[in-house]
């Protein structure tokens, strides 16, 4: 009996510890685009400078 | 050597990083424009910290220094928020308080400046300043005076206010403005009735042409929903309501505030995106009923698993502005007056709509939708091929077939119309014609999805255009983890969430996603 009652008190300061612990969250979102010049559809890519070796 | 060449690659990245620990929390949100999509604000670039905070909470106080979102009411004086698909986002950036003295009373303070740019990783802020009090009642908790009654009832009121040295050498212009309105919620049994009356003082700006008139804002819902019956109405009138920190801004930058548009978010490509609908804040008298109504499985009509049948009526007018009497050229500015609901006959858009969805049996589900969109191009520019109303009917078909517990297909067949027109002897579609919609999903639960979508300009009038945009989809979802790859062409246009709008502009090509919350 007196086990059980340790392993209740153990849980409860357990859960209460957890309760008021750090806690971290957030989200990540990350767009890739790669797109071409099409002029049928009147999609145009500003010129960019770029070094050619 | 230096060459001129298409710029290609684009890179948008976003990582919010909250953190608490008993009753406080901070938070960092890092943002990169590498540089960023098409479509989204040129003046953002650059890698840095665009959102952060940190504040107190408890059940009496909570207390936010930094970045917040944050909403009164309906939004109509003031909302803060971020719609990152627009590429909006007005953050505040100051002081947030919420005071709730005892239960059913909350009361909010706002003191700050508003996001406006993302300039090579650093967060730029208006040069105006925003302060906001709102504080509502509700008497279902406040000392339980109506626990115990089917009527509930919630009033608020608010006021918010802007600062900026604005200078103009042809006006006197107001350095503070001010705004308020109340607000009232009531329930009775199944029926509800919400409403908001805002007042903004003179605030002339880009938007209103640099009037001196005081703007106004309502908006009333009734409605009433038991099982298996919805019936919603809704009203709106707004005249002059466009208010943001900077006079001069235009475009999604600095509204202190939100005006809600009146039409349902249709999700269907071509009812969503070939005449979108967005709020005008320098005026408009609205209205839109919704009915939903489910008839019961086992009848007839409801065959096996009942039939849901969704009615919606949407309508917007210019709202009547009285100018007798008035000087539009004396000291006062004031150029006209204007009334509650009084509508004129100048239409700017009308929506009629009906869906119903069936599903056959445990394989089958069908959908079927009709749309009849008069849509004034003038008001509400999305097409620089037509002038005035454009009139379609649009017709959506929508089956799904479970093949087995884990896969599944869905098909939709679109098909849109706009009227033949008569112009100098010449009869012809109107914009840009008829298009056809046809999207294959493939889902395999609950992992995978794949799908292809071509939305093609069949009965444009210029047979060069007569074009398809085609667009492969897939997705892979592994835990709160989701990847989708999409390849092909999307057309130029407006979109938009809410009444709110960006143009897209045309592209072809690859572009990849990735989404994961911790």
């Amino acid at each position: 009996m007196r086990k059980l009652l340790l392993l209740l008190t153990a849980g409860c300061f357990s859960a209460h510890a957890q309760q008021l612990g750090p806690n971290v969250s957030g989200n990540v979102e990350s767009t890739f685009q790669y797109l071409n010049a099409d002029t049928l559809i009147g999609a145009n890519q500003p010129a960019e400078k770029t070094v050619l070796k | 050597m230096l060459i001129n060449q298409p710029k290609k690659r684009y890179l948008n990245n976003y990582a919010l990083i909250n953190y608490s620990l008993k009753d406080f929390r901070a938070g960092v949100r890092f943002e990169s424009y590498l540089p960023h999509l098409p479509g989204y604000p040129d003046r953002f670039s650059g890698t840095g910290i665009g959102y952060r905070y940190a504040g107190y909470y408890t059940e009496i106080l909570d207390f936010t220094v930094g970045n917040f979102y944050e909403q009164f009411g309906n939004g109509m004086l003031f909302r803060s928020y971020e719609q990152r698909q627009l590429g909006l986002d007005n953050a505040m950036d100051g002081l947030c308080l919420k005071f709730r003295p005892t239960a059913g009373v909350e009361i909010k303070a706002v003191y700050g400046k508003m996001r406006y740019n993302f300039d090579n990783g650093h967060l730029v802020n208006s040069d105006g300043l925003v302060r906001g009090f709102d504080a509502a009642i509700d008497f279902g908790n406040f000392y339980n005076l109506l626990a115990d009654s089917k009527f509930k009832l919630v009033i608020g009121g608010s006021f918010v206010s802007k600062y900026q040295k604005a200078t103009n050498p042809a006006y006197i212009m107001p350095q503070n403005v001010g705004s308020y309105g109340g607000r009232i919620d009531m329930k009775y049994g199944k029926f509800f009735l919400t409403g908001e009356h805002v007042i903004k003082e003179n605030d002339p700006s880009f938007d209103n042409k640099y009037i001196f008139n005081n703007g106004h804002g309502t908006f009333v819902t009734l409605g009433y929903t038991q099982k298996g019956l919805g019936i919603i109405l809704y009203a709106k009138s707004i005249d002059n309501m466009s208010f943001r920190t900077d006079p001069n801004a235009s475009l999604t930058d600095l509204n202190i505030n939100f005006l809600p548009a009146l039409t349902k978010s249709h999700t269907e490509n071509l009812a969503a995106t070939l005449y979108p609908y967005a709020t005008q804040p320098v005026g408009e008298v609205a209205f839109q009923g919704d009915v939903f109504y489910k008839i019961a499985k086992g009848t007839k009509l409801g065959g096996p698993y009942g039939t849901e049948i969704n009615v919606n009526f949407a309508t917007s007018y210019r709202p009547v502005r009285h100018t007798s009497g008035i000087n539009p050229a004396d000291s006062t500015g004031v150029t006209y007056k204007t009334n509650l609901f009084d509508k004129s006959d100048s239409l700017y858009y009308r929506d009629f709509n009906i869906e119903i969805k069936r599903t056959l049996n445990k394989k089958w589900k069908v959908g079927a939708k009709y749309f009849h969109f008069d849509f004034n191009n003038d008001v509400n520019l999305v097409s620089k091929e037509s002038h005035g109303m454009i009139n379609c009917n649009i017709a959506v078909l929508d089956v799904q077939y479970k093949i087995n517990k884990k896969h599944s297909i869905r098909a939709e067949f679109q098909g849109l119309w706009t009227r033949n027109e008569t112009v100098n002897g010449v009869t012809a579609k109107q914009d840009k014609g008829d298009w056809a919609t046809v999207l294959i999903e493939y889902n395999i639960s609950p992992k995978f999805y794949f799908a292809v979508m071509d939305q093609y300009n069949y009965g444009n009038p210029i047979e060069s255009k007569r074009i398809h945009y085609l667009i492969g989809t897939a997705g892979y979802i592994f835990g709160a983890s989701r990847i989708s790859v999409l390849y092909g062409k999307q057309r130029e246009g407006i979109f938009c969430i809410g009444g709110v709008c960006r143009a897209v502009p045309a592209t072809n090509g690859l572009t990849i996603t990735f989404t994961t919350s911790f």
